[in-house]
C-alpha cells in the first residue's frame, strides 16, 4: 500500500461543526463573531475596525439605537430608565394582550365566564391577567413619572418641544389604553366604573355632540353588547395601532435630537447633546445593552415577585355585570379618581369636561408657553412650584375622589357593608369555616361568647363598629344608632353550605326597635382560612 | 464590565428559575381555583334560590303544597328525569326547567313554573341559570350521602300516605280495607307485588303512580271490565299534591297480602288521618294570639325580624297563606325554626295552623317591609369648602407663574 496524501478538503468532523456554529453565530449576531462577543462580555476594547458599529447598520433592533450616548445623559439618577421601562411595559402588555385573546370573546353572555375560565381552566391564565393588570397599572406609573422627570429636568424645551408634545399623547393614549380594557372582564366593578366614565362624554358642551359623543362611544345608550365590542376593538386594535404610530415618532425624535443633558452640563440655551467629544462617549455595545438586560430581568423578576408574593393582590374580579343592580360603592380607576374627585366639586361639564380638557391643553402647549430657556432649577422656582402645587392637586383630588371621601352610607349599612359587603369578603369572609359554627351570635356579649376565639373577635369589631358609627352620626347631628347592637346568626343551610344573616337593631327616636338585615352565603370551599 | 456581564446573566436565570417554580404549582393552582370558582357558584345560587325560587318551592326546597313541588327530594332528580323521558343529564334538565319554565303541570299547582331565562323574558342570565342549578344540585349531593334516610319512605310519609288513602283521596270508597277483598275496585293489599308484574319495565313504584294518575295506560289483567267497570277517577293529578301522591305510593308499597304486616305500616296502623291540601282560611284573631306567643319573641312583633329573620319573604310568595301554613308546620331545616305541625312532632293542629296562616297572610305586605325605608341611605353633605380651596389652589398656579416670570424679567 503507498500512501496518499490527504485532500485539503477532507477535515475531520470536530473542527469543521465549530467553524459552522461560528458562522452561524456570526450570522446571527450580525458580524460579531464569537470571539467578539467575547471581548464584549470581558469589557475588552474592540478589534480594528471596530465590529461592534457595523452591527448597528446591520441589525434592525440595532440600528434604532445610537452607537453611543454622552456619558452624562446614561447616568441613572438623569432618566431613572422610564422612558425604557415605558416601552417595556408596553411590550409586556402586548405579550400578555395576545395571550389573553386567544381566551376571550367580547360578549356578554362570554366575557366573564371567559374570565372566570382564566383563573380555573388556563394553565398561567391567571397569571397572564394579573400580569396584564400589574403592567397596565405599572406603565402608567411609569409613564407619569417619565412626564415629571422631563419637566423637572426641562427637557422640553428647544429643540424637545415635539417630542413632549408626542409624549402627552402617548400619556393620554395610555390612560385610554387602560380605561378600554377596564370594561372587558365585564364585572359589576368594571361595567360602573364605565358607566360612570363615559356618562362624562354626554358632559361635553353643546349638549348634542356630548349625546353623539357618547352614542358612538357607547353604541347604545347604555353600557351594553355594542359597548363591550367597541371597547374590545379600541383596546386590541385601534389603541395599541396608534400608541406604536405615535410611540415611533417619540423615539425616533429622541434618538434624532439627542437625550437631553443635565442642565449643568452646558450653559443656559445651549444644546449639545449630539456633539459628544470622544472622552465622553458610552458606547452602547456593550455596557448600556447589559445595563437595560439586567434592568429588564429585574423589571419582569419585580413584576412577578409582586404577583407572587401576593404583594399585589391581583386583578380583581367581582360579580356579573348587573344593569340592575347599582353597587353600593363606584368608583373610577385610581388614575381617574382626580377626575371623580373633581366632579364632587361642581358642576359635572366644567369639572369632569372643561377643566380636565384645559389641563391637557395646558400641558400639550406647555414648551410653546413657557418661554424661559433655562433648563435649571433655579432659573424656574416658578415653573416647579406649579407643578408641585398641580401634583399635590391630583393626589388630593385623587382621595377626594375615592368612596372613603364624602359619600356615607346610613350607619346601619355601614356597619353591614363592613360585615358582608356586596364584594369582596368582610370581616365574616375572613372567617374560616369552623370559625363560623352555627348559632345566634350577639355582639354586646361577645366578650363573654361561647363563639370560637375568631368570630368572638369579629363580634367585637361589629360593635365597635357600630359605636364608632353612632358617633359619626351624632357628631353629625343625626340621630344614629341609639341603643345599637347586631347579631349574626349562622345557619347551616345545605352540606357545606351555611347561610349568615347581619341584624343591626336601634331604637329610634320614638324609642321603636328598627333593624336591618343582610344576608349572605358561604360556602366551605371559599370560606377564608380554607 | 465582566460583572455586570455576569450579574446579568445571573438575573436571567433566577427569573427562568422562578418560572420553573411557577410551572410546578400551576396545576394545584388550577385546582384550587376552580374549587372557589364552585364555592362561588353554590353561594351566588344559594342567593338566587332565596330571592326567586323560595317563595314557591320553600325556604328549604321541600314544596309547598299547592304551589310547587319539591326539589329538595330524591324524587326531583333521576327518578323526575325517568317519568318525563328526559334523556340528559341531571344539570341540563334543571337549567332547561328554569330557564324555559314549565308550561304544564297535572293541575296540582296553582300557577305554573315560569320561563326564568332572560332569553325568554326572565330575570336570570344563562349564569346565574347555572349557578342555581349547582345549588339544587347540592341537594341531592347531600340527598345521596344519607342514602339510609331516604331509601325507605320514613313513617312520617307512610303514615300521611295512611291518612290520604282514607281521607280526602277516597280510595276507601272504591277499594275497601287492604286485605278485606275490595269494594268496587281490587284489594290494595299485595298490591306491591302485583305492579311489580303490571307493565314491563317500571318498578312497582313506577306502575302505582302511573295507575294513579293516568288509570288507563295499563289495567290489570285480572280485572275485567265486566267484573269491576273502570270508575278509577283520573283527577289524582290534579286533586293530590306531590307529597301526597308520594306518601300514598309509599304507603301502598307497604300493604302485603292479608293486610298492613311490615313494621312500618304496623307503626302507622293507629294513626290519625290527616288534611292534605287544606283551602285558605283560619281564625284571624287566634292565629294573632298564637303569632304572639310562639312567633313574636324570635320574629319580632310584627314579622319584621328579631333574631330570626324578617317575615317578609312571605309576601313575595304567590301564595302566602300556603307559604306560612308550610313553613310553620313542617319547619325550616336546617334553622332554628322548628316544625310546629303535630303530624312533624310539633304541637299545632290543624285549626292552629291555619289560624296562624291566615293571621300572617292578611297583613298588609308593607308592615314587615317598613325596615328597608329605615335603611335607606342618608345624602352626605358635599364637601364644598375643601373644594373650593383647592380650586382657589389652583387657579392661584397660573397667577405665581405670570409673578414669577415678572419677576424675572425685571
Amino acid at each position: 500500500m503507498h500512501h496518499r496524501p490527504e485532500p485539503a478538503t477532507h477535515r475531520r468532523i470536530g473542527p469543521a461543526l465549530a467553524a459552522g456554529w461560528d458562522r452561524l453565530i456570526t450570522r446571527l449576531c450580525a458580524g460579531l463573531t464569537p470571539a467578539d462577543l467575547r471581548d464584549l462580555a470581558r469589557g475588552d476594547p474592540p478589534r480594528q475596525p471596530n465590529p461592534r458599529l457595523r452591527v448597528h447598520d446591520e441589525s434592525f433592533w440595532l440600528h434604532i439605537r445610537p452607537v453611543y450616548y454622552h456619558e452624562a445623559a446614561t447616568r441613572f439618577s438623569h432618566t431613572f430608565r422610564l422612558g425604557l421601562l415605558s416601552t417595556y411595559l408596553f411590550a409586556v402588555e402586548i405579550i400578555t394582550g395576545l395571550l389573553l385573546m386567544i381566551f376571550y370573546a367580547p360578549t356578554p353572555q362570554r366575557a366573564y365566564g371567559d374570565v372566570l375560565q382564566l383563573a380555573s381552566r388556563v394553565p398561567f391564565g391567571q397569571l397572564l391577567r394579573d400580569l396584564h393588570r400589574l403592567a397596565a397599572e405599572a406603565m402608567i406609573i411609569a409613564v407619569v413619572l417619565h412626564m415629571l422627570r422631563t419637566f423637572l429636568t426641562g427637557s422640553y424645551k428647544p429643540p424637545r418641544q415635539f417630542t413632549w408634545v408626542s409624549g402627552v399623547v402617548l400619556l393620554l393614549l395610555t390612560l385610554l389604553l387602560s380605561f378600554s380594557g377596564y370594561l372587558l372582564p365585564y364585572d359589576q366593578l368594571a361595567y360602573w366604573a364605565v358607566t360612570i366614565g363615559s356618562s362624562m362624554a354626554d358632559k361635553i358642551p353643546p349638549a348634542a355632540l356630548g349625546h353623539a359623543v357618547k352614542l358612538l362611544l357607547l353604541g347604545a345608550p347604555s353600557v351594553g353588547p355594542a359597548t363591550l365590542l367597541r371597547f374590545y376593538l379600541l383596546h386590541v386594535l385601534l389603541l395599541p395601532l396608534l400608541l406604536l404610530l405615535v410611540f415611533f415618532v417619540h423615539y425616533y425624535k429622541v434618538v434624532h435630537v439627542g437625550i437631553s443633558l443635565p442642565a449643568s452640563e452646558e450653559d443656559v440655551g445651549q444644546d449639545t447633546a449630539r456633539r459628544v467629544p470622544a472622552a465622553r462617549r458610552r458606547y452602547y455595545l456593550p455596557e448600556l445593552a447589559t445595563g437595560e438586560a439586567a434592568l429588564l430581568a429585574a423589571a419582569t423578576a419585580a413584576l412577578l415577585a409582586l404577583i407572587l408574593l401576593n404583594i399585589y393582590p391581583g386583578a380583581p374580579l367581582e360579580h356579573h355585570a348587573n344593569p340592575l343592580k347599582t353597587p353600593t360603592h363606584t368608583e373610577a380607576p385610581w388614575y381617574f379618581l382626580w377626575v371623580q374627585g373633581l366632579l364632587k366639586l361642581g358642576d359635572a361639564t366644567l369639572m369632569g369636561v372643561l377643566l380636565p380638557l384645559a389641563l391637557v391643553l395646558a400641558l400639550l402647549l406647555l414648551p410653546y408657553l413657557d418661554r424661559n430657556p433655562s433648563r435649571r432649577a433655579a432659573d424656574r422656582r416658578g415653573a416647579i412650584y406649579i407643578a408641585m402645587i398641580l401634583s399635590a392637586a391630583l393626589v388630593t383630588l385623587t382621595w377626594m375622589g375615592s368612596a372613603q371621601y364624602g359619600v356615607r352610607l346610613a350607619p346601619a349599612e355601614q356597619v353591614a357593608q363592613l360585615t358582608l359587603p356586596e364584594e369582596g369578603a368582610g370581616l365574616v369572609g375572613a372567617l374560616s369555616w369552623q370559625d363560623l359554627p352555627p348559632g345566634d351570635w350577639d355582639t354586646r356579649t361577645y366578650a363573654v361568647s361561647s363563639a370560637p376565639p375568631a368570630l368572638r373577635q369579629t363580634l367585637g369589631q361589629i360593635q365597635q363598629a357600630l359605636v364608632q358609627e353612632h358617633a359619626r352620626a351624632q357628631a353629625a347631628g343625626e340621630p344614629g344608632l341609639p341603643g345599637g347592637y347586631a347579631k349574626l346568626a349562622i345557619e347551616q343551610w345545605q352540606p357545606g353550605l351555611r347561610k349568615v344573616t347581619l341584624r343591626v337593631f336601634w331604637q329610634d327616636q320614638a324609642g321603636v326597635w328598627q333593624t336591618f338585615e343582610r344576608v349572605s352565603f358561604v360556602a366551605e370551599a371559599a370560606a377564608g382560612g380554607s | 464590565m465582566l460583572r455586570q456581564s455576569v450579574l446579568t446573566l445571573l438575573a436571567l436565570l433566577a427569573l427562568a428559575a422562578l418560572l420553573a417554580a411557577l410551572a410546578w404549582r400551576e396545576p394545584a393552582r388550577m385546582a384550587s381555583s376552580e374549587a372557589a370558582l364552585a364555592a362561588a357558584s353554590l353561594e351566588n345560587g344559594a342567593s338566587l334560590y332565596r330571592s326567586h325560587c323560595a317563595g314557591c318551592h320553600g325556604v328549604a326546597g321541600r314544596g309547598i303544597p299547592g304551589l310547587a313541588p319539591a326539589l329538595n327530594h330524591p324524587d326531583s332528580f333521576q327518578r323526575r328525569l325517568d317519568e318525563v323521558g328526559y334523556p340528559g343529564a341531571p344539570r341540563s334538565y334543571i337549567e332547561a326547567a328554569i330557564a324555559a319554565g314549565r308550561p304544564v303541570n297535572q293541575g296540582q299547582y296553582s300557577a305554573l313554573m315560569p320561563a326564568w331565562s332572560e332569553a325568554y323574558g326572565g330575570a336570570l342570565r344563562p349564569d346565574e341559570i347555572q349557578d342555581l342549578a349547582s345549588f339544587i344540585l347540592h341537594w341531592e349531593a347531600a340527598l345521596a350521602a344519607a342514602p339510609a334516610a331516604s331509601a325507605a319512605a320514613p313513617p312520617a310519609a307512610i303514615q300521611r300516605g295512611k291518612a290520604v288513602y282514607y281521607g280526602p283521596a277516597g280510595c276507601l270508597g272504591c277499594h275497601g280495607e287492604p286485605g278485606s277483598g275490595g269494594v268496587s275496585g281490587p284489594d290494595m293489599a299485595g298490591i306491591a307485588r302485583r305492579a311489580a308484574q303490571q307493565a314491563p319495565g317500571l318498578t312497582a313504584e313506577q306502575a302505582i303512580r302511573q295507575s294513579l294518575l293516568a288509570p288507563g295506560a295499563s289495567i290489570a289483567a285480572g280485572c275485567r271490565s265486566a267484573v269491576c267497570p273502570d270508575l278509577m277517577p283520573r283527577d289524582y293529578g290534579a286533586r293530590l299534591s306531590q307529597a301526597d301522591l308520594d306518601a300514598l305510593i309509599a304507603y301502598l308499597l307497604t300493604l302485603e297480602e292479608g293486610g298492613p304486616a311490615t313494621p312500618a305500616a304496623a307503626a302507622v296502623a293507629a294513626a290519625t288521618p290527616a288534611s292534605t291540601l287544606r283551602p285558605p282560611g283560619g281564625d284571624r284573631e287566634l292565629g294573632e294570639r298564637l303569632y304572639e306567643q310562639e312567633c313574636a319573641p324570635c320574629h319580632g312583633p310584627r314579622g319584621e325580624g328579631a333574631w330570626a329573620g324578617s317575615l317578609a319573604p312571605v309576601f313575595e310568595s304567590v301564595d302566602p297563606w300556603q307559604y306560612v301554613r308550610a313553613a310553620v308546620e313542617q319547619g325550616v331545616p336546617g334553622t332554628a325554626m322548628p316544625a310546629w305541625g303535630q303530624r312533624y312532632g310539633g304541637r299545632l293542629d290543624d285549626r292552629q295552623l291555619d289560624a296562624i296562616a291566615a293571621a300572617i297572610a292578611g297583613w298588609p305586605a308593607e308592615q314587615t317591609r317598613g325596615q328597608a325605608a329605615a335603611a335607606a341611605s342618608s345624602p352626605a353633605p358635599t364637601p364644598a369648602r375643601a373644594g373650593l380651596l383647592w380650586l382657589a389652589l389652583l387657579l392661584a398656579g397660573p397667577v405665581l407663574l405670570a409673578v414669577s416670570r415678572r419677576v424675572r424679567t425685571r
